[in-house]
Order: structure tokens, then sequence, then C-alpha cells
């Protein structure tokens, strides 16, 4: 269940910052309606799906020795920091928002980053059968 | 009860070389890692691991004004079946994209520890 709810809000998080990528004109106006509407209500669900992620790998015990949700999730979060980048880019670029939206941005990409690095790590079954090995001989 | 904290050779050399980048924060990093034996459970869990809890600790440098999003991080086995934790991994955050790197770092430190262990 909460798998599958978590599944769901990277979706959401991934439609939401494409479909706010690709609706970029060339007026300044409407993009900064549209990118305003991203930042209340994409980057809310991105903080809840990050959110989600972290809880059910907090609560992940016994019955999960695979590191398949991790693998799962690599490629949605590595999808969502590149968006992110993208997005910032043409920020600096444009200069449409001010500096506290952009960094309010960067600073959601730096948690996604993370996500991506920890996703990446745990998905590497030769790491983690070496450090069930290191904590066997601890 | 405090869980024994181990620290490996491999950890302590990649330890020292964060103390000559920052000597300012020798004594801020040591007390974090010194922490680490009253709260094993501090920072990000890696998920795969079974019971084991491989965890992720983020510190900030604030005497070289870096907050948490690009300061240390110090990945982290904690063993609660044997109450033992190990600090396996210290580095400074690099820029976004490098998880390639962090990687690579973890494989050569896990290679060093299995050396070092019986």
């Amino acid at each position: 269940m909460g798998a599958t709810r978590t599944i769901n809000n990277f979706t959401n998080t991934q439609n939401a910052i494409h479909d706010c990528i690709s609706s970029l004109s060339d007026n300044p106006f409407v993009d900064r309606l549209r990118l305003y509407r991203f930042l209340f209500l994409g980057e809310l669900r991105g903080r809840r799906a990050m959110h989600a992620t972290r809880q059910l790998w907090e609560e992940c015990e016994q019955f999960c020795e695979n590191g398949a949700c991790a693998t799962n999730t690599f490629e949605r979060t590595k999808d969502i920091r590149e968006a992110y980048g993208s997005i910032i880019n043409r920020l600096k670029q444009s200069g449409i928002l001010s500096d506290f939206w952009v960094q309010m941005l960067a600073d959601s990409m730096s948690e996604w980053d993370e996500l991506v690095e920890d996703c990446y790590i745990a998905g590497d079954q030769k790491i983690r059968e070496d450090i069930k090995n290191i904590a066997d001989l601890l | 009860m405090p869980c024994e904290l181990r620290r490996f050779r491999a950890f302590e050399r990649q330890l020292h070389t964060i103390f000559k980048i920052f000597p300012n924060s020798q004594k801020h990093i040591e007390n974090n890692i010194s922490k680490l034996s009253k709260k094993p459970r501090n920072g990000d869990r890696y998920p795969g691991f079974g019971e084991l809890e491989i965890r992720k600790l983020r510190i900030p440098l604030k005497a070289y004004n870096i907050g948490k999003s690009k300061g240390l991080r110090i990945i982290t086995i904690y063993v609660p079946e044997k109450n033992i934790i190990a600090p396996l991994v210290i580095y400074k955050k690099g820029n976004h994209g490098s998880e390639k790197d962090v990687k690579s770092l973890i494989m050569s430190t896990i290679k060093e520890v299995k050396e070092e262990l019986p």
C-alpha cells in the first residue's frame, strides 16, 4: 500500500515537472504563472514523494533484502533531478523569477540528487553483499 | 545502553584527509562521530539490507558556511543484534550527479576494510 502510494507520488511529480517544462513559452507573464503553479503544487508532490520513500525505507526490515525498490526508484528520481536541472538552467537564462525562487528549486534538486545517490548505492547487489559480509565479521 | 563504536583504518585515513581540508571543523566532526554510539539510528536509511541498518548522516560545516546539503556525508553500518556501529565512509558532498564517484569510493573502502578484518 505504502509502496503504491509512493510510486503514485513519483509519477505525479514527474508529470508535474515535465508538464511545467513543456508548457514554458516565450511569454514571461504566462511562464511566471506556470512556474508559480509548479512551485506550489509540484514541489508539494515532490516533497511528499521523498518523505514517503524515506519513511518506507525506514520501515523496511527482514522482508526486504533485495534492494529492488531502490533499483525501481533510481530511474524515476534521476529523471526528476534532470528535469529540475533543466528548469533551473532556463530560469537562470531568462531571469523571469527572482533568485529566491531559483534557490528554492536548487535546494529541491539537491534533495533529489541525494535520493538518486542513495538509490544508486542501495541498488547495487555487490555493495549490499560486501557490507553484509563486513557486518558478519564485526 | 550506548553501542560499541568500531573505527576502521580506512575510515580513519579518510577522516584525516577531511581534517586537513577542514581543520576548523575537526572538533565538530569528531563530536558527530562519537555521538553515533548513543544515537546509532541517526541519518537516512538505505533499503535492501534486511535487519542490518546502513545509514547516511549529513553533517553541515558551519565554520566554512557549508550547509547540510553541501556538507559531509558519513555512511554507517549498524548491527542491532551485536549493538555495534561502524562508520564506513566519510566524504564531502560533490556536485550534482556524482553518484558514480561515491559508489567507487564505497567500493574501494569496502575492499580495504575486508583486508583489515580477520
